[in-house]
């Protein structure tokens, strides 16, 4: 049984004073993990600070488990000792590449969905869960392109490599949406087929929309169509651990906090109605 | 070559060079073409690492402005393209890539700036250790002072620097209009550290940077004392070498002794 934390937030550094002199009513707090290894510091200490009242979560963005490149154990065992000092709940990063030849291009970059990139990932999610010695939990990505060459949908590559890692997700709703726009897919059938015993949190977040394509920034509040795929989402899947994200433009903490409120009350809704159904 | 080996290197070839070979692999959508689907990503590569750049450089960009900082940013990407997991890593070249790069290899104030802005943050946020306090020396055998050896804190750097690049960059740290460009005689080692979350610095008179260098190298405090005979009689080298170590310990920068 998965633990439900509730409603979290990202921890950024904007909001640290706010954060440690309110006390918000916030479930947990997600950090980056790269922001924390090897940092000493005012970071350290307030993620330290946060850590005495707060459930954290980590998140990577840099182990490239679907590169072609060796999985980098140094970074490895970074997360891993930060795992040690933090005891998350649990520790995420992305179903995708992030660069080749020891480079890091700092973007999440999208999978070809072929039957090789299940078996590539697949065996790599395998050996990072046994060296963490922990489950990992991997969020589905937003993408521009999609590739000539992939054999399956989005969804089912998705679903067949945890199911043949045997690993988790983070259900990133907006990510779901961004790509199901740009690759004109429908994004309620993403939902339908995403394995819901594996999700243990969902992102939500803001992107901006060119018209031909979305561009997923992480700057703007959540959108209108997102708020109903989320509300669609949580009856699909009853109650997750749902966090707002937000990395650019960030604004005051209570913007968030109503933000964060509104997910709050779109889940009781939706239980509430599914519970009255059960009844009648 | 596996397909997906092909797929992941002629993307970021695209990335890093532009081009037309990635553009064969990837699909058009009924509302847009793929090369501007794939642009989207070659933009956000550089928009992103400018970005990094600007945070970590915010008053290099202001000595250069605008124009000049995108333009360096640019060919430092082009560059030094990142290897680290974290991007807060990603300038850490950029100080070389000044000096040996023109127009600023002929401007050596620009690079100085940059590598003092660079070492403020890096102390900023170093990994912690421990910091040495006075009890703890005063609590020492006097037979053991002479080949006492000390280490400095992880956040402790110090920089030989030619120009008075530390006056600008404080000045368009508090957006004041920066003094000119002085180019000193001798250089002054400007000592960056942290205290209390805050990275502070000040400039060393030539002794004390002397001497910070010798405890630095290992060498005893008998022989930091031996190096501070080129500035001051053998009993006030003494004399100075024990009040700049009172000094460090006060400012948090010692942070363990060994016999």
């Amino acid at each position: 049984m998965m633990s439900n934390l509730g409603f979290g937030l990202g921890l950024r550094q904007p909001h640290y004073t706010d954060i440690l002199e309110t006390r918000p009513d916030v479930g947990w707090f997600e950090i980056i993990s790269e922001n924390y290894m090897e940092a000493g510091g005012q970071p350290l200490s307030i993620l330290d600070r946060v850590r005495e009242d707060y459930p954290i979560v980590m998140h990577g963005v840099s182990m490239s488990i679907g590169g072609s490149d060796p999985l980098n154990e140094d970074y490895l065992q970074k997360i891993k000792d930060l795992i040690a000092r933090i005891e998350p709940e649990w520790y995420s990063d992305h179903l995708c590449w992030t660069g080749l030849n020891g480079t890091n291009m700092h973007d999440l970059l999208p999978l070809p969905y072929t039957v090789e990139a299940v078996n590539h990932v697949a065996e790599r999610i395998s050996r990072v869960q046994d060296f963490i010695g922990r489950r990992l939990t991997l969020e589905n990505v937003s993408s521009y392109v999609s590739y000539d060459c992939s054999e399956m949908a989005e969804w089912e590559f998705l679903a067949e490599v945890t199911d043949r890692a045997d690993c988790d997700i983070l259900l990133d709703v907006n990510n779901v949406y961004v790509s199901a726009y740009n690759h004109e897919f429908d994004a309620r059938a993403y939902i339908d087929a995403v394995p819901a015993s594996r999700v243990r949190q969902i992102h939500l977040a803001g992107h901006d929309n060119n018209g031909t394509h979305i561009i997923d920034t992480h700057d703007h509040p959540v959108c209108e169509d997102v708020w109903d795929l989320y509300e669609y989402t949580v009856g699909k899947l009853g109650a997750v651990p749902t966090m707002i994200e937000r990395d650019a433009n960030i604004p005051p903490l209570p913007e968030l906090l109503a933000e964060l409120d509104r997910a709050r009350k779109i889940e009781a809704a939706v239980l509430a109605k599914q519970a009255g159904e059960n009844a009648a | 070559m596996t397909a997906l080996l092909d797929v992941q290197a002629r993307f970021q070839d695209f990335l890093l060079n532009g081009g037309d070979g990635f553009l064969d692999l990837i699909c058009d959508t009924s509302k847009e073409n793929r090369r501007v689907l794939a642009g989207a990503y070659y933009d956000a590569y550089r928009l992103r690492l400018i970005e990094v750049l600007d945070n970590d450089f915010p008053n290099l960009h202001g000595l250069i402005g605008d124009d000049s900082f995108l333009e360096l940013a640019a060919g430092y990407t082009a560059a030094h393209p990142s290897t680290s997991e974290n991007a807060r890593w990603f300038g850490r070249h950029m100080t070389d890539y000044l000096r040996t790069n023109e127009p600023y290899a002929s401007q050596p104030v620009v690079g100085e700036l940059a590598a003092f802005e660079w070492a403020l943050g890096e102390a900023f946020d170093a990994p912690d250790s421990d910091t040495l306090v006075a009890e703890t020396l005063e609590n020492m055998a006097s037979d053991d002072w002479p080949g006492l050896v000390f280490t400095l804190g992880g956040a402790v750097r110090r920089l030989p620097l030619s120009t008075n690049a530390p006056d600008i960059w404080q000045a368009l740290d508090g957006e004041q209009v920066p003094p000119s460009v002085e180019t000193v005689y001798a250089s002054v080692t400007w000592l960056v550290w942290r205290r209390d979350f805050s990275a502070i610095y000040r400039a060393l008179d030539l002794d004390e940077a002397r001497a910070l260098d010798l405890l630095a190298s290992g060498k005893t405090f008998t022989e930091v004392c031996e190096g501070l005979c080129e500035f001051h009689p053998p009993d006030m080298a003494s004399m100075r070498a024990a009040g700049c170590l009172q000094q460090w310990i006060a400012d948090g920068l010692i942070a363990s002794v060994a016999t």
